[in-house]
């Protein structure tokens, strides 16, 4: 208890596990939309494509700058995002395999970038490689600053449009007849999921950016069936496993943040779905043996009437 | 003679420069009750759908007897079955009040009376028992009715109904079929894409019979007899629809 204590009274762990939090909130609301649209793997796509764009950035300014290096991870991530929308648009090749392809091939030019970058003088200070699995360890105020701005302008934009939102979540044929501009709303939630992607790639890195989104949705489905109360408890789940997995990362030493983050939310959710009351599947199992025991019992009395 | 709700000139839709409808004209009275009839593929879907603007046209025109500004809260919308996923977390009641969202603009909270008209409606089609439910717990034909209580519960002026009827129970089917002629009754007019050709006389006052082509278009009385449904049908083909309407 004491250690808990004296965990929160350390600077850097109150700057990540704040910033884990927000990020988890950021996940847990975009997530919950992303996983019902069917895009679960959509933030996938664009953190690995944001990989060559933070390369290239780096490659073309030569400047290790923050700000300049998720610059190119947006550039990147929105370049994967249209080139999957374009090629399911305009060809018969399904949206997973054109996700598969993007997120492969762009990956695969990041890895060759940055294999350039790195042979330039300066490169080792400006921790390419930190993107790949993350460094949540290395979080300061800024990046805090910058992942709450992006959850404020994520929440109100939800918060205000929420109709629209869940409309064309649930019904696009109908959200077009009463007048909705259906591919706004898919814009922007897109959008919102590259934002996303690109703020949390310090710390959880591209290669695990998508379970923050699809966990915490994922698990909080499980205990409720209305769109208001999972969004809102994808958030608590994302945010608990921000802090989570920061305090657990940090009792170990030389732990990985974003990892144990990602692990604490896949245990989350693993519990949630053999749990959870109606949907869980442990639930499900015990349910079905006690109506086929009643059934039994009520077949046997027939028979013993007979 | 009054207006027509909605009249459609010269339309050819197209997918990939290939014509799946091709010039229809016709016109659907206020009051009325439409069915559209065709084999699979001829086009009702998208006829639908080009009607109520979701595809552009090729070329011809679709004129409402209202403002085109006024088609959000003039224009309701019943889908086919199973085209929303069932595991949506949404109840019963959600989804019925759904409907009032055209009239509430995109940034008002419902409020106390569209509440009241979502669960009226839910009544009116039988499923007032069921507004904590997620739609996923439902049979086919209580999701049907759920869809059609939020369409109710738009109020509109002109009803789109997507094969209502199909899949769902004779109950079902009843409660369906009394709403719609609640809707006429109450001067509002339905089209419906149809399926079974026995009850097409029974249910509707105008058809819509097409094969990528017009077949007729009026009232059911003059347009609907062997020799359309024949030849909407190519009976040729499908020689076992020959006896199935009569």
């Amino acid at each position: 208890m004491t250690d808990l204590f004296l965990l929160f009274q350390d600077y850097t762990f109150c700057v990540v596990s704040l910033g884990s939090a927000l990020l988890g909130i950021l996940c847990g609301v975009l997530g919950s939309f992303a996983v019902l649209r069917k895009q679960s793997l959509l933030g996938d796509g664009i953190s690995h494509g944001a990989l060559p764009g933070i390369c290239a950035a780096f490659l073309i300014t030569l400047c290790k700058d923050e700000e300049i290096l998720l610059l190119g991870a947006l550039a990147g991530g929105v370049i994967s995002l249209c080139l999957i929308t374009l090629i399911t648009r305009f060809s018969k090749i399904k949206f997973d395999c054109a996700l598969a392809m993007t997120l492969s091939v762009m990956f695969g030019l990041g890895l060759v970038l940055l294999t350039f970058a790195q042979k330039l003088p300066n490169s080792s200070q400006a921790g390419l490689k930190t993107f790949i699995y993350g460094q949540a360890s290395a979080m300061t105020s800024k990046d805090v600053f910058i992942i709450l701005i992006s959850t404020a302008v994520v929440l109100v934009t939800v918060a205000i449009f929420w109709k629209p939102f869940k409309l064309v979540t649930f019904d696009k044929v109908f959200s077009q007849v009463v007048g909705i501009k259906v591919w706004m709303v898919d814009f922007v939630l897109s959008f919102f999921v590259t934002l996303a992607s690109v703020v949390g790639i310090k710390t959880v890195g591209v290669i695990l950016m998508s379970a923050m989104l699809v966990a915490p949705a994922a698990a909080a489905r499980q205990w409720v069936s209305r769109l208001e109360t999972m969004t809102l408890l994808s958030a608590v789940i994302g945010a608990f496993g921000g802090v989570l997995g920061t305090a657990v990362s940090s009792s170990f030493e030389s732990v990985p943040t974003g990892p144990v983050i990602v692990v604490c939310l896949g245990v989350m959710a693993v519990f949630s779905i053999l749990l959870a009351p109606k949907r869980g599947v442990l639930w499900k199992l015990i349910k079905r043996k006690q109506n086929r025991k009643k059934l039994i019992e009520r077949v046997k009395s027939f028979e013993s009437s007979d | 003679m009054e207006n027509p709700v909605l009249s459609v000139k010269n339309l050819t839709v197209a997918y990939d420069g290939k014509p799946v409808l091709e010039n229809i004209t016709g016109e659907i009275k206020k009051g009325s009750l439409t069915a559209i009839i065709g084999p699979n593929g001829a086009g009702k879907t998208t006829f639908l759908k080009a009607i109520m603007g979701l595809l552009k046209p090729l070329s011809g025109e679709v004129t409402f007897g209202f403002e085109d500004k006024e088609r959000k809260t003039k224009i309701a919308y019943v889908p086919q079955t199973g085209s929303t996923d069932r595991d949506f977390p949404v109840t019963v009641f959600d989804v019925a009040l759904m409907g009032r969202y055209p009239h509430l603009g995109w940034f008002k909270r419902p409020k106390k009376k569209d509440r009241e008209i979502a669960f009226e409606m839910l009544k009116k089609v039988g499923m007032e028992k069921y507004i904590h439910r997620q739609i996923g717990t439902l049979s086919g034909g209580q999701e049907q009715r759920v869809f059609l209580a939020r369409a109710l519960a738009q109020q509109a002026k002109l009803y789109f109904l997507d094969e209502p009827f199909k899949g769902v129970d004779a109950a079902t089917e009843k409660v369906i079929v009394e709403m719609l002629r609640e809707i006429r009754e109450q001067g509002g007019t339905v089209v419906v894409v149809h399926h079974d050709l026995n009850t097409v006389k029974k249910y509707f006052d105008s058809v819509i019979m097409i094969n990528k082509t017009l077949v007729c278009w009026g009232d059911t009385e003059s347009c609907f007899n062997e020799k359309t449904v024949s030849r909407t049908f190519k009976t040729d083909i499908f020689p076992e629809m020959k006896t199935s309407y009569d």
